[in-house]
């Protein structure tokens, strides 16, 4: 899944919360996203596996009419990672993304236990209420 | 006063070290999470491949030290206060611009190099008289992106900007198109861009760049000098095991051009002193294109007094972003400890000959030492070979082949570097094996016999064992030619 212009490539790197008994993890996702007047669509995909985790929706909106720098803006990212909805969010600032994230898993899932599609597999799975931030850039 | 013979041939292992230069603090030396444009995952790589014989130490400077401060560490300062033996520009900014900024239009009024930092570079590039100098340059940049609208168009008299009217200029030409040499290696203006109609990908099967699947190169064959020849091999910067070559690299979608002077063409003097030319030597390829692309050039500045270059389409090849997929340390063979070693290849064959000789120093007293207490009564021959089987097991091919082309005389190298006549002359084992034993008996000679130390240098073990090499040589071959006449 290459992503080529007019698509923007973001390459962000997830750190999940500790927890109790649940350190820390980290994955890169690669972003192809298309936005049009600050309607995000597109597809995320696992960076090192390379697999493709799901579709993406999300919104960008520029925080210039807050009287913030035009530059920056708030954007918002909607996926799957295997059997977890994640919700991004976080400020861009040129090509810079930093934000926080949390993942929900349906009870009936989770009560299933870690599920995953076929060829969604991904070495990193997120359970119910898994928190974290992201960071990372255009690339 | 003499000091012993063995205290006047001891040699320490020297230290490499390497300046990386960049204008963007966001090229910083770190791996954080989301660090993606940092270099501390190759630092951590490189020091992981520190070659046996030097150590390595790396400084990082930003020309521009934060938002607030715009060329604050110029060249010429930084090579004044404290010396160095190469320099690796990561470069960002594309010109000098009107106004100072890290944020939209990245540069600022200083971001080109000024005609005394050029003096200072060109001077520190030039061999010195007493032999060393000759520092090694790493050039790297990236693909071009639009002109800035407030460039501001350069007016160094050192170099020329021919710039004008251009509407991509190539990220990192501020730093690097005014290098000498070093800087006519790349393709500062006009394309590649990131744009997909001219863009250089080297991604490998529709992949990501921090995916595990690294691009593959094309590997051309050099002689010993670094010239292409057919019957050679790949450029020693590509050693990876014994008989293995370094060929994968990391992967990018936007790759800058790198350029050499047409092979037929004449050479400008001044810039390329005494014709040595630079060439490519590792291609990639970009599966939407039949040519393949230049991915690394070099330049064997030893030749021509004065440091060597490696120029690099992308400094992708370097960053977190980009090595994301190899985790580190990693098995023999995997594409990880390959780009590793390649990062610490580099470091060896861009060290000044000086440095390098000095390391061959380092390299020739352990081995002496070792053998000396292994090996006592054997010929040279066998000598060599044990010594050459020990480097094998503690040294990486690249760096056995750079020392031992520091300490060759420079006509045995070139009788070396004749492909067709390596067959007629002493093995590499005998010419090692010979040289360790002028230093064995240099060694032993005063304490067995009682005497009083005698004036020794390397330099003389080292032409006494190569003159005994080919005395021994001749002497074989004259008696083989006999047995054979007495034969017929």
């Amino acid at each position: 899944m290459a992503c080529i212009e007019p698509n923007e490539e973001w390459t962000i790197e997830t750190v999940t919360d500790a927890r109790p008994n649940r350190p820390s993890t980290t994955q890169i996702l690669v972003f192809c996203l298309s936005i049009d007047q600050g309607m995000i669509t597109g597809e995320v995909a696992d960076g090192v596996t390379g697999q493709v985790l799901s579709l993406v929706k999300g919104t960008r909106e520029s925080l210039g009419r807050l009287g913030l720098d035009e530059a920056s803006s708030l954007m918002t990212l909607n996926f799957s990672n295997g059997p977890a909805r994640v919700m991004m969010s976080g400020v861009t600032f040129l090509r810079n993304f930093r934000g926080r994230f949390t993942s929900f898993v349906d009870a009936q899932v989770a009560a299933m236990g870690s599920v995953s599609e076929p060829g969604t597999a991904s070495p990193f799975v997120p359970s119910d209420g898994d928190t974290g931030t992201g960071t990372g850039s255009q690339t | 006063m003499i000091t012993t013979t063995s205290a006047q041939l001891e040699a320490e292992k020297p230290t490499i070290k390497i300046l990386l230069y960049t204008d963007d603090p966001q090229i910083a030396p770190t791996n954080d999470a989301g660090q993606f444009f940092g270099l501390g995952s190759m630092i951590e790589r490189l020091q992981a491949h520190a070659p046996t014989f030097a150590n390595i130490e790396t400084k990082w400077v930003s020309r521009n030290s934060d938002a607030a401060h715009h060329a604050d560490n110029k060249l010429e300062t930084i090579l004044s206060n404290e010396e160095f033996d190469e320099i690796w520009f990561f470069g960002m900014h594309q010109s000098n611009t009107d106004k100072f900024s890290l944020i939209a239009r990245r540069g600022g009024p200083e971001s080109e190099l000024n005609p005394n930092e050029i003096t200072a570079l060109t001077k520190w590039m030039k061999v010195r008289e007493d032999g060393c100098g000759g520092g090694g340059v790493l050039m790297t940049g990236d693909h071009s992106n639009e002109t800035p609208r407030n460039v501001v168009l350069g007016s160094n008299s050192l170099c020329e900007d021919t710039s004008a009217g251009a509407s991509f200029l190539g990220l990192g030409r501020a730093l690097g198109r005014c290098v000498p040499r070093a800087g006519s290696l790349r393709r500062w203006e006009g394309p590649p861009t990131y744009h997909a109609a001219d863009s250089l990908s080297t991604i490998f099967n529709g992949g990501f760049q921090t995916d595990r699947n690294p691009q593959r190169l094309l590997l051309r064959h050099v002689n010993a000098d670094g010239d292409p020849d057919p019957d050679g091999h790949p450029h020693p910067l590509f050693f990876y095991k014994d008989g293995e070559f370094i060929e994968v690299f990391p992967d990018h979608a936007h790759e800058g051009a790198v350029v050499t002077p047409p092979e037929t063409a004449p050479l400008d003097p001044h810039m390329w002193p005494v014709g040595v030319r630079p060439h490519v030597v590792a291609f990639g390829r970009d599966v939407r294109r039949d040519e393949p692309l230049n991915i690394i050039a070099t330049y064997n500045g030893d030749l021509a007094g004065v440091g060597r270059i490696v120029a690099d389409s992308t400094w992708h090849h370097y960053m977190n972003l980009n090595l994301e997929g190899f985790p580190h340390p990693a098995n023999d063979g995997s594409p990880s400890d390959q780009i590793g070693q390649f990062y610490a290849n580099l470091a060896v064959w861009l060290a000044p000959q000086c440095k390098r000789q000095e390391m061959a120093r380092a390299m020739l007293w352990e081995l002496a030492r070792f053998t000396l207490l292994l090996e006592e009564g054997v010929d040279a021959e066998s000598t060599g070979a044990t010594a050459h089987s020990v480097l094998k097991k503690v040294s990486s091919p690249c760096e056995i082949h750079e020392l031992s082309y520091a300490y060759t005389p420079r006509p045995v190298a070139e009788l070396y570097a004749q492909q067709e006549s390596v067959s007629q002359l002493p093995s590499k084992e005998l010419l090692l094996g010979s040289v360790l034993k002028a230093y064995q008996s240099a060694m032993i000679g005063p304490e067995t016999q009682g005497s009083a130390a005698e004036a020794v240098s390397v330099r003389s073990m080292i032409d006494v064992g190569f003159e005994r090499a080919f005395r021994q040589h001749v002497d074989q071959v004259r008696k083989t030619l006999d047995d054979l006449n007495s034969a017929g």
